[in-house]
């Protein structure tokens, strides 16, 4: 099975530039890796400076043994029911854009799939900022509740009748009619009708979905990888507290990154101006809080420095430095 | 000043430090919206404004459009506390933005005097707020529903009801992510987004004015931001210095006093 880690923090703390460097130092080290980004920004592109469409699995130029992956909710759809004919269903095409609530939904089903795949020893899960990744942890929340109660009454008749002709009616006699023709009033009858076939749509295809639970076993428990990351450069505590106290009760096994450190740095600059040791003082008290906050409340911590120069080189240098930390 | 402004940009360039110390310089007449959700139902930083702070909460928000829209509180009492409504909410993608985005238009209607500023989520979902009028439109294509969405689309992009700041950070990164979206704000909706850029070194005085040699770590700073001011397609409309405290609520001050003078 491949080993799932995951990568979260606030937004613009370095989530795909850490996580790039660790699947780079997967890779390095002859392991078959796949670098999947759920994250809607995709921000994967500009690190690792190439052009790939989203939703189709791209080999990296230096290591053929490393693949990345930009998430695409409705390629994914699409790979895991095997069908073509999706493509027809006006709302289902809505529904599966980038920036739609059910991201979160189908990035559970791709690691799914990839899981299941086979291939890599490692999969590595570049996520979306803060609360967008505690939605990934609660899609599996979602999905039951989208499949055995919301849309139950309307699945019963879906499945106990001819699924087409008169299937508007039979639903709007059922008991979520107040529902749908409260709908129905205010968006006219063609919006519910192709409503109602959509969610059948879904239903036909229900197996993947309930397939994706299981992962949310896998996910919590200690064989996934997690790490959160923080800047320590970074103002928003408020923030990163909430993800820390959802996140970490959810997910078993956490260690912290530290990113931008800058301690190290600092300790060699002797600044002679009032100006520049205010400056320093303040970066440095910075640094010295963001660890001895957060470090207490995780068995691992690896602390990256900030590095001053161009995206190629800083990717190289966070590299080896999961390397020393591995040796 | 528009009568909504929106707040939004990559994370952590600092939306909330310039929504809060933006309301906090105008003082008077000016409220912040808080978009809430499951995970934070009530904005983590209202200890830090000195303007009122509205949270406004989507079932609500949807009950009340629904109850206008029915004109039968019991009929909405029935949908609303429905799981499959509650269902429809979270899957349709951006329909809580549409609920949030009509509240926040009508409670500028009716207050004419206020200025509202809502400190949105970041680029990415700002995108789905801003377009899933649109979205949604072509789906349900007629209808009470489709008018009331052409209305929030319209308000959207008048430019003296609605304003995007766009707050960005000199790095490579974030500022090109701001120069994307804005280029998609223009072709798409004919929109502008005005671009702020924060954390800005070059317009800190003290480390762009000092005499004594800089470390490389700042000397590169002043470096990449140079290049990045020069570049001709996205220019920004004005720059925050880059803040030397140790706390949020030292840079909010710094910042509050910032905006004033510069307004």
């Amino acid at each position: 099975m491949s080993q799932l880690e995951f990568f979260f923090g606030t937004g613009g703390v370095g989530k795909s530039t850490i996580s790039t460097s660790r699947a780079l130092h997967l890779a390095s080290q002859n392991k078959n890796v796949l670098l999947l980004t759920i994250d809607p920004a995709k921000r994967l592109k500009e690190i690792l400076e190439i052009e790939i469409q989203d939703g189709v699995v791209a080999q990296h130029s230096t290591y053929k043994n490393l693949n990345i992956l930009l998430m695409s909710p409705f390629e994914t759809l699409k790979r895991a029911t095997g069908s073509n004919s999706l493509d027809k269903n006006r709302i289902l095409s809505i529904l599966t854009q980038p920036y739609a609530g059910m991201n979160e939904i189908f990035s559970l089903i791709e690691i799914d799939l990839q899981m299941s795949s086979n291939k890599y020893d490692f999969i590595v899960v570049d996520t979306p900022p803060g609360e967008h990744f505690l939605d990934f942890l609660h899609s599996a929340k979602k999905i039951n509740s989208f499949f055995n109660k919301s849309f139950l009454d309307l699945f019963q008749h879906i499945n106990s009748g001819n699924k087409t002709t008169g299937l508007f009616k039979k639903v709007m006699n059922s008991g979520i009619d107040k529902v749908l023709s409260g709908l129905n009033k205010v968006t006219g009858e063609g919006f519910v009708h192709e409503f109602v076939e959509t969610i059948a749509l879904l239903n036909e295809h229900k197996a993947i979905f309930i397939e994706a639970l299981k992962l949310e076993q896998i996910i919590k428990s200690d064989k996934t990888n997690c790490f959160m990351v923080i800047s320590a450069d970074h103002k928003k505590n408020q923030e990163s507290k909430a993800l820390f106290q959802s996140g970490t009760s959810i997910l078993k096994n956490s260690s912290l990154v530290i990113n931008r450190d800058l301690s190290e740095t600092l300790s060699n600059w002797s600044p002679k101006s009032d100006e520049l040791k205010h400056i320093k003082n303040v970066l440095q008290k910075k640094s010295e809080e963001a660890k001895k906050q957060w470090s207490p409340l995780f068995q691992k911590t690896y602390i990256f420095n900030e590095i001053s120069s161009n995206i190629e080189d800083q990717l190289a240098t966070l590299t080896k430095r999961w390397t020393t930390y591995e040796s | 000043m528009a009568r909504i402004i929106i707040v939004t940009g990559k994370g952590g360039v600092g939306k909330t430090s310039y929504a809060l110390s933006l309301a906090n310089s105008l003082k008077d007449n000016v409220e912040v919206l808080y978009f809430a959700n499951e995970d934070s139902p009530s904005y983590l930083y209202d200890e830090f404004s000195q303007v009122p702070i509205r949270n406004l909460q989507l079932v609500e928000c949807a009950q009340e459009y629904m109850l206008k829209k029915l004109k039968s509180k019991v009929l909405t009492k029935v949908i609303a506390n429905s799981s499959f409504f509650k269902s429809l909410l979270n899957i349709i993608p951006g329909f809580h933005f549409i609920v949030y985005l009509g509240t926040a238009i009508e409670i500028a209607e009716q207050n004419s005097e206020k200025t509202y500023i809502i400190d949105s989520p970041a680029t990415g979902h700002f995108i789905s707020l801003f377009e899933s009028t649109g979205y949604f439109a072509s789906i349900v294509k007629s209808g009470q529903i489709f008018n009331d969405l052409k209305f929030i689309q319209d308000k959207l992009k008048d430019d003296k009801f609605v304003n995007v700041h766009l707050i960005t950070i000199p790095e490579r990164v974030a500022f090109s992510e701001s120069r994307e979206l804005q280029k998609r704000f223009k072709e798409i909706h004919n929109v502008d987004l005005k671009l702020v850029m924060n954390h800005s070194f070059l317009s800190n005085n003290l480390v762009s004015q000092s005499e004594e040699k800089l470390p490389q770590f700042i000397q590169h700073k002043l470096d990449e931001e140079k290049k990045l001011r020069s570049s001709k397609e996205a220019k920004p409309v004005s720059f925050i210095p880059y803040f030397f405290e140790a706390n949020f609520s030292s840079v909010l001050t710094r910042m509050t006093q910032f905006l004033t003078k510069s307004s």
